[in-house]
């Protein structure tokens, strides 16, 4: 990340902290349980992508160490549909489960913080629409993060503070994960190859 | 107000040194509906509550900032056997410290959870551990109850779901294979989870595993090493352990050496030290040991995992290297005098025997007799162990030649084929000035013992079964702890039950106390699994299951080659 970016990152970062100061000196106030709610959810946002960037940037030797444990795809999915920085209202829907293999190998840590900022940024983009889903395709675990938004030419309503971390925190995760000559990799294309402007699809592929 | 949970009913401990930390952990887990909540700031608090109540779920953070981490304690406690089966055992790390312990560590958590921590995060992992046990339960129940053949049918059970707890099924059916005697039904089975998933790291241990365990020696060697050759497998335990087991089995002790050098390096914890120590001292790498020692002995000073003996085997290296003031510094040091067990009378005595050998090289023979008789005194008879060479030295050093000869003797015939006494002993009489007597005494002791067994299988062969029972059980009775005695005891009675083709109580019950015994002096090892399995054959054989025969279970090489 270059330090422009990184600069734009920081910068983000300490606005948002500043909203949550606001929310929490309200609260402090008048405690009501909704603000509070916002207010959780805006930490575990601010958190999530602080931990995205030390796990790309703070490794010693810049390596990213995938601890591959025994995982069932399905259930991974169900817990990331419960995860603390889904905004209220945010649209997510689950699919394959039921059709996913059974277990897989990857590292489960990696991959939330990999899906969770997919989702985030799938959630910039969508109208009303973000299908998160898993499936097996040519010896590979898929998980695919779909959004029904104004595709890849479109314009990010929140470029001020877009930084490319959470795409580059998905591509440094794909590729700690190895098996043999097979590698992990990720893909961004449109949700509908003749329509480039009906959504995005964004896939990780783990061996 | 209490909300009722599915985790309502677990008793929870958490083990933090930071007051904060520990109000957050408890906060968290109060969340998840958990109320009944025990704090502990240090690592020997949490010993000491662990051992006086069950809990349900320990969580621990890594750095206690103390003599022992989390990870000390739990392997503390998991080896101590203070971890009931039902115990689930959660670590905190920081990041910094999750990539090197999750990737060498002697034993793994149920879960390892990264800092920052949500109670969610804890529910997760609670989740998917309760799921686990409760589809594991069957499988469980059996290995309680040391129940192996219906643990294999529990895991075909699970493994015809061919659910998500296929692979945990496979690997303890696998495991439990190879706890049979099964090895090669258990290389096919570990394989089968290699096809699966090609470089799974349990199931290529296990087929090394295997392989020794079917006297393979050289094809396990090969693919323990293949494995720390690997990127992922270079800081693996288990594969230095089961190359180096190999290499002893091979009779390359060097080579063995190296291994566990290997391993210290990679977790250089008091016990792969200690280890380490001990292989290099029966090596005569006297540097290495002195060394490893010092490292172990700094580490653990103060600490749950501190040993006094480690005093005793560091006092004998530096009398072997003739540092005899440092011997006598350490073990008159009031650190040494403070260690756990420094006080039982064992030590005592080779506290004894490592002054008498120290006075003795200071050139006070009058000292260093006395010390040495009263050290004598102690000890009646002797085992194969570390303390009976140290005061057969003390003999040895000061003339008291006959006694010390004696003792040697009685070493090696403690347990005739553990070729590490074997070195011991060698290396004490080299040292001592009385390598002549290697030949006249250690062959002696050991041929003395080869002999008569023969002579016992003669009579059997012979027909007379009760005078070769009664000639191996008075063998047995002299060297308690001798394992071969013991593996031949447990194998002549199999016999017995066979030629009678009885079901004898009585002798059966004899079989399974050799064999839980065989199980304290060799933990996990490939002759005593296969022991077990001619037993479980007789049995088969004595209810119509089977076959009758009476072949015995084929000899191994290497009978100290258990993992």
């Amino acid at each position: 990340m270059n330090r422009e970016l990184l600069a734009m990152l920081v910068h983000d970062l300490k606005n948002q902290l500043g909203v949550l100061e606001t929310e929490l000196s309200l609260l402090a106030e008048e405690p009501a349980p909704e603000p509070a709610h916002r207010a959780h959810q805006r930490c575990a946002q601010l958190r999530q992508r602080l931990v995205a960037y030390l796990t790309l940037y703070a490794a010693p030797d810049r390596h990213m160490n995938a601890h591959v444990s025994d995982e069932s795809p399905g259930e991974f999915l169900r817990r990331l549909e419960r995860m603390d920085s889904r905004p209220d209202g945010a649209p997510l829907r689950l699919g394959g489960t039921d059709s996913a293999p059974a277990f897989w190998y990857f590292d489960p840590r990696l991959v939330l913080l990999a899906l969770e900022a997919a989702l985030h940024n799938a959630w910039r983009f969508a109208r009303s629409d973000v299908l998160l889903s898993v499936r097996l395709s040519e010896g590979f675990l898929v998980f695919a993060v779909e959004d029904d938004g104004l595709g890849l030419d479109a314009k990010d309503p929140s470029a001020r503070s877009s930084t490319g971390l959470g795409m580059e925190l998905c591509a440094a995760v794909a590729r700690a994960h190895n098996l043999g000559a097979r590698h992990g990799h990720v893909l961004l294309q449109p949700r509908d190859p003749l329509q480039r402007s009906s959504g995005t699809r964004f896939e990780i592929w783990l061996p | 107000m209490r909300v009722d949970t599915p985790y309502s009913r677990i008793e929870a401990l958490v083990v933090d040194d930071m007051a904060t930390q520990q109000t957050t952990l408890r906060g968290q887990l109060g969340m998840l509906g958990i109320g009944k909540i025990d704090a502990a700031g240090s690592a020997e608090d949490a010993l000491r509550m662990v051992r006086s109540k069950h809990y349900g779920l320990i969580l621990c953070d890594y750095n206690l900032n103390h003599k022992t981490d989390g990870q000390q304690l739990f392997e503390f406690l998991r080896e101590a056997q203070l971890l009931p089966p039902d115990t689930l055992f959660f670590m905190i790390t920081a990041e910094s410290n999750y990539n090197s312990v999750a990737a060498a560590s002697e034993h793994m958590p149920d879960a390892y959870l990264l800092k920052p921590i949500t109670a969610g995060d804890i529910e997760d992992r609670l989740k998917n551990q309760l799921d686990k046990r409760h589809a594991l339960l069957d499988i469980n129940k059996a290995l309680s109850k040391n129940d192996l053949s219906g643990a294999l049918l529990a895991c075909d059970a699970l493994l015809a779901k061919k659910d998500r707890w296929f692979m945990y099924a496979l690997q303890i059916k696998s495991q439990t294979l190879l706890d049979l005697g099964n090895a090669e039904e258990a290389r096919q089975a570990f394989q089968s989870a290699l096809d699966l998933r090609a470089g799974l790291m349990w199931a290529q241990i296990g087929v090394a595993r295997a392989q020794k365990a079917a006297g393979k020696f050289e094809e396990a060697k090969r693919m323990a090493m293949a494995i720390t050759a690997t990127p992922e497998g270079e800081k693996n335990l288990a594969a230095f352990d089961v190359a180096g087991q190999a290499m002893e089995a091979l009779g390359d002790p060097a080579g063995a050496l190296q291994m566990m050098k290997k391993s210290a390096q990679v977790v250089p914890s008091a016990r792969r030290l200690r280890q380490l120590a001990e292989s290099a001292y029966r090596n005569g790498d006297l540097a290495t040991a002195k060394a490893s020692l010092l490292k172990a002995i700094k580490s653990s000073q103060g600490a749950i995992t501190a040993q006094a003996q480690d005093l005793h085997a560091l006092a004998q290296t530096h009398i072997d290297l003739g540092e005899a003031k440092e011997a006598l510094d350490l073990i008159s040091d009031s650190a040494t005098r403070a260690t756990r067990g420094a006080h039982e009378p064992e030590f005592e005595c080779v506290t004894l025997a490592i002054r008498a050998q120290a006075h003795a090289l200071l050139g006070d023979p009058e000292k260093a007799l006395r010390e040495a008789s009263l050290a004598l005194n102690h000890n009646p008879t002797g085992k194969a162990d570390f303390a009976t060479v140290s005061l057969a030295r003390a003999a040895l050093v000061t003339g008291q030649v006959e006694a010390g000869l004696k003792l040697i003797s009685q070493a090696v015939s403690a347990d005739h084929e553990n070729s590490r006494i074997q070195q011991l002993v060698c290396k004490a009489l080299t040292d001592t000035g009385h390598s002549e007597q290697i030949e006249l005494v250690v062959q002696a002791a050991s041929k003395g013992l080869k002999t008569r067994l023969h002579e016992a299988k003669l009579l059997l062969r012979g027909g007379k079964l009760d005078e070769a029972l009664q000639a191996i059980e008075a063998e047995l009775a002299e060297y308690p702890e001798n394992t071969t005695v013991l593996l031949e005891c447990a194998q002549m009675n199999c016999m017995a039950l066979r030629l009678n083709k009885r079901l004898d109580d009585g002798r059966l019950s004899q079989v399974r106390d050799y064999l839980a015994r065989l199980e304290k002096l060799l933990p996990a090892n490939d002759r005593v699994a296969q022991m077990r399995r001619y037993l479980r054959e007789t049995l088969a054989a004595l209810q119509g299951n089977a076959s009758f025969s009476m072949s015995a279970p084929a000899p191994l090489a290497g009978i100290r080659s258990g993992t």
